[in-house]
């Protein structure tokens, strides 16, 4: 009897050790899967927020290049968004992330790789708005056609980013291959490599239809393509028009050349336009000063007139230009991208103005 | 025969009052383990907390720190203010004081949302410390209450074409007041 209670008593003991262990096992690995997940996202925050850094040190600095070395985050897929004006970027399936209304960011959609390179260059119109920031990498390969300023600029100072190449026929376009790259973009100036609808190099046919895609530059406006069944896909019906100066360095030709959509382009646009609208206000507020100088110096004297009495005086025509943006600001449905165009001729009204200013007076900008 | 089973009945007393003894002996000595468990549990727990909120506090420094860093940054290359040389590249740690002077007044109505994702809570203050003394305000966007506050210093050129002599800046210095809060 007294056996058979003692036989019961060590299983109960042993069962309840087991039971006992188990929960504390279970409480232990409970802990360690948690802290797993949190300091994966731990990460993921810090890695974003070192790029943050790094992208407002770069973007704030004007013609700057910039090589980061990201393989320690290698494995992971840095995503670039833009909708209705907030621009976003982060690591692909993690929930950290940045979200940004105020700098222009240019990229492909998305980059996969140790290295990261990062450019910016001033957008002038004809004062400077703000830098814009292009990303990119190297092993997203940016093939260029056609003759013109941008090409050669491009080639001249892309030779450091080493992605990108310029083609000397349609033979070369036609034998473009992917070789282990992540993306193909080709910059078509001439239009006729790139249409809607025509056939995409055949060694590109491998790469996903997102990692193959294209620009035509025709004029002052650019047409968005993406790789579609084998063919190219128009992305844009209506062309979307360059809102710049032209000259070297445009830094709105080169955004296009960086984004892979054309919305992520119009919207990244849209934040330098915003910017625009406040810089337009403090040079009013300065030449109103500048108005109220010479108005004291010499009432009728030639910087006034320039300045305030003229035909196409600087106020009224940075007035218009505030006006303009504003009337996109707050109604934005009734403001077509378009419309922007006619910042255009604003600025060069400007341009021209500090140009006959700064010969004698003091000058706009 | 008595005698004997008397003997088995004091034998099997004193083994029943032993085992008892032994139950409550192994009882105690569980209630002991566990409860030196728990206290090493507990100590465990009460040291990770220490550690995580001596991190916590150390971390949100460091993300102090680094907006600062980025406000900074963000507030000397303001194009707003920029001392502009044309299209060329504006001059380097230059702030155009007639522009300063306008940037509050004037773009005061979007400080509560589109600068203030630039700056966040923060104070930003230009102080004029040559050829006069004249402090101007930027940016000021202070919370009600905050616990930590980060300061830093700039020194700038600072440029006014309305004190020049016929279309020759006039030059002074003083140094960017950056304080941001969290």
């Amino acid at each position: 009897m007294a056996d058979k209670k003692g036989q019961v008593e060590v299983t109960i003991n042993w069962v309840y050790v087991l039971i006992a262990g188990g929960i504390i096992l279970l409480f232990f690995i409970g802990v360690i899967v948690k802290q797993k997940t949190a300091s994966e996202e731990g990460l993921a925050i810090d890695v974003v927020r070192v790029i943050e850094n790094i992208f407002v040190g770069a973007g704030v600095s004007e013609k700057t290049k910039n090589f980061i070395d990201t393989s320690g985050i290698s494995e992971f897929t840095l995503y670039f968004d833009c909708l209705e004006g907030v621009g976003e970027y982060g690591l692909q399936g993690k929930s950290a992330n940045v979200q940004n209304i105020i700098d222009p960011l240019f990229s492909s959609s998305t980059i996969h790789s140790p290295k990261l390179i990062t450019w910016s260059v001033p957008y002038l119109l004809p004062f400077k708005v703000t830098d814009f920031l292009y990303v990119t990498a190297p092993n997203i390969k940016y093939y260029l056609y056609g003759q013109d300023d941008l090409i050669e600029e491009l080639e001249r100072e892309g030779q450091e980013f080493g992605n990108i190449i310029v083609l000397d026929g349609q033979n070369s376009y036609m034998g473009i291959d992917p070789q282990g790259n992540d993306q193909i973009r080709v910059v078509d100036i001439s239009g006729t490599l790139v249409k809607d609808g025509f056939a995409v190099p055949e060694k590109l046919l491998s790469l996903a239809d997102e990692k193959v895609t294209a620009l035509v530059l025709q004029g002052e406006s650019a047409l968005f393509f993406q790789k579609e069944a084998g063919r190219w896909h128009l992305l844009n019906s209506i062309p979307v028009p360059i809102v710049s100066l032209g000259g070297a360095r445009d830094a709105a030709k080169l955004g296009a050349v960086f984004s892979t959509s054309p919305e992520q382009y119009q919207c990244n646009m849209g934040k330098a336009f915003h910017r625009l609208k406040n810089i337009a206000i403090i040079q009013l507020a300065r030449v109103e000063r500048l108005a109220e100088y010479y108005d004291l110096l010499n009432p009728e004297g030639f910087c006034t007139n320039l300045i305030s009495h003229a035909d196409k005086n600087a106020k009224d025509t940075l007035d218009m230009m505030i006006k303009l943006l504003d009337a996109c600001a707050l109604v934005p449905e009734d403001c077509d991208y378009q419309d922007y165009q006619k910042l255009i001729p604003l600025s060069q009204e400007v341009e021209k103005t500090n140009e006959v200013l700064k010969v004698n007076c003091i000058a706009l900008y | 025969m008595n005698i004997i089973m008397d003997i088995i009945k004091s034998v099997m007393k004193r083994r029943m009052a032993f085992s008892g003894r032994r139950a409550q002996v192994h009882l105690t000595e569980t209630i002991a383990i566990l409860f030196i468990f728990f206290i090493l549990v507990g100590l465990g727990i009460s040291f990770y907390g220490k550690y995580k909120s001596i991190s916590f506090v150390e971390q949100q420094e460091e993300q102090l720190q680094a907006r600062a860093i980025r406000t900074t940054l963000r507030a000397i290359f303001l194009p707003e203010l920029l001392c502009s040389r044309g299209s060329a590249e504006p001059e380097e740690n230059c702030m155009d004081v007639v522009k300063a002077r306008e940037f509050s007044p004037q773009l005061q109505d979007q400080f509560d949302d589109y600068y203030f994702e630039m700056f966040s809570y923060a104070n930003i203050t230009l102080q004029q410390v040559y050829p006069s003394l004249e402090k101007i305000p930027l940016y000021v966007h202070v919370p009600e209450t905050y616990e930590q506050r980060e300061t830093t210093f700039f020194v700038m050129a600072l440029r006014d074409e309305t004190k020049g002599e016929r279309g020759v800046p006039s030059y002074g210095f003083g140094y960017l007041r950056v304080e941001v809060f969290s």
